[in-house]
């Protein structure tokens, strides 16, 4: 997939903000850049954060941010909806900073750390009731941070390792090797906790 | 279903399973509504407040005003507020009457602008907007690309023109729904 088409969004951004614009044509304007991204921007944060709550603070954050210009936004760097994508994945990283629980969060990638789920990420309220996603998400949460990013623009948000490189400001040498150790720990997590469900099942 | 047994090396069909199963879940989450009614309100008070901020500055340049002056303000702004709800309300019955006559009044006499056969593109759900107590149409131009945006077909050659569009606008600035003129 590639991303939203960036000339409509560099088109509805300068009409947003342009002060000779009536204040309907910008609101017009603002209303659908958010429109067009807002989706993508709250499922990364929800899969990222693991709460509707921060997901949403989140969306919002981005969107207060680009409204008062404060994000430096260049097009000659790449495309609107990447350059969102990285101010949200900035934004969860910071939440998380703030619950100094998790370890250093640009680590190496040779060190398979444990990383600590934060208690106050509650599951995804009535949003994943369906327990095999849900499954699926709590190993996700359990990933380290970094392998977190790249896999859920890759495997949710269908993005090219460019785009993702860009995003998460790394090369795409360290995008592959990310995703494949992301993937396999993924799937060491889910075994295990199917383990351990089967586990305690059978000593009931 | 079993896809990952401790005893088993899982695979990577088998993981891309489980990620398709998530991706299909989460594919209809969106930001809640909420979210998008207070971006608007603040944007609509951030492109207001230039204005705002020139006025304040036109305001502090002119003379102060007489003391008698200043207390005869002071009192017209506490009426004014007197005044508000009943004005708000009465604002609210006539929009209702509005909308009540509307449908008979459009049957007898078409609108005279030209935008009138076009459809509306709602913005917010149908029901955000039929709930809307105060809707405003304003006219504005905008280039014509946006119409792109809303699956219209757009002459490159044009692209770059502007269109004529009307907007309805909720009382906090939100658009609602739009339409163009060709």
């Amino acid at each position: 997939m590639t991303l939203a088409d960036p000339s409509i969004d560099l088109a509805l951004l300068a009409e947003a903000r342009r002060d000779i614009a009536s204040q309907a044509a910008r609101a017009l304007a603002f209303g659908k850049l958010y429109e067009r991204h807002q989706g993508a921007l709250y499922r990364f944060s929800l899969l990222r954060s693991g709460s509707a709550d921060a997901a949403a603070d989140i969306v919002q954050e981005v969107f207060l941010s680009l409204m008062a210009d404060k994000l430096n936004f260049d097009p000659a760097r790449g495309a609107l909806q990447g350059f969102l994508f990285g101010v949200a994945r900035h934004l969860a990283l910071k939440r998380e900073a703030s619950f100094q629980r998790f370890v250093v969060l640009d680590t190496n990638d040779d060190e398979d750390e444990v990383v600590l789920v934060d208690p106050a990420c509650q599951p995804i309220e009535k949003l994943l009731i369906d327990e095999r996603a849900e499954r699926v998400r709590g190993a996700l949460m359990q990933l380290a941070p970094h392998y977190r990013d790249v896999l859920i623009l890759y495997e949710m948000h269908d993005l090219s390792y460019i785009d993702i490189a860009q995003i998460c400001g790394i090369d795409i040498g360290t995008v592959r090797s990310r995703l494949s150790r992301g993937r396999a720990k993924m799937m060491t997590l889910l075994a295990d906790n199917q383990h351990e469900t089967m586990a305690i099942a059978t000593a009931k | 279903m079993n896809n990952f047994d401790k005893n088993q090396m899982p695979t990577d069909q088998a993981l891309d399973r489980e990620l398709d199963y998530l991706r299909s879940t989460v594919a209809s989450e969106n930001a809640p509504p909420l979210v998008e009614s207070a971006l608007m309100k603040s944007f609509a008070r951030y492109t207001a407040a230039p204005i705002n901020a020139h006025a304040a500055q036109n305001e502090s340049a002119a003379s102060k005003p007489h003391r008698l002056t200043a207390a005869w303000q002071h009192v017209f702004a506490h009426s004014s507020r007197w005044f508000a709800p009943g004005l708000g309300f009465a604002a609210s019955v006539s929009m209702a009457m509005w909308m009540l006559l509307m449908p008979a009044h459009r049957a007898s006499v078409p609108l005279a602008s030209p935008t009138a056969d076009t459809p509306f593109f709602a913005l917010q759900s149908l029901e955000q907007i039929a709930l809307e107590p105060a809707p405003t149409v304003i006219e504005t131009r905008v280039p014509r690309m946006w119409l792109a945006s809303y699956g219209m077909p757009v002459d490159p050659e044009t692209a770059a023109e502007s269109v004529r569009a009307q907007v309805l606008m909720s009382a906090a600035g939100q658009p609602l729904a739009v339409r163009f003129a060709e």
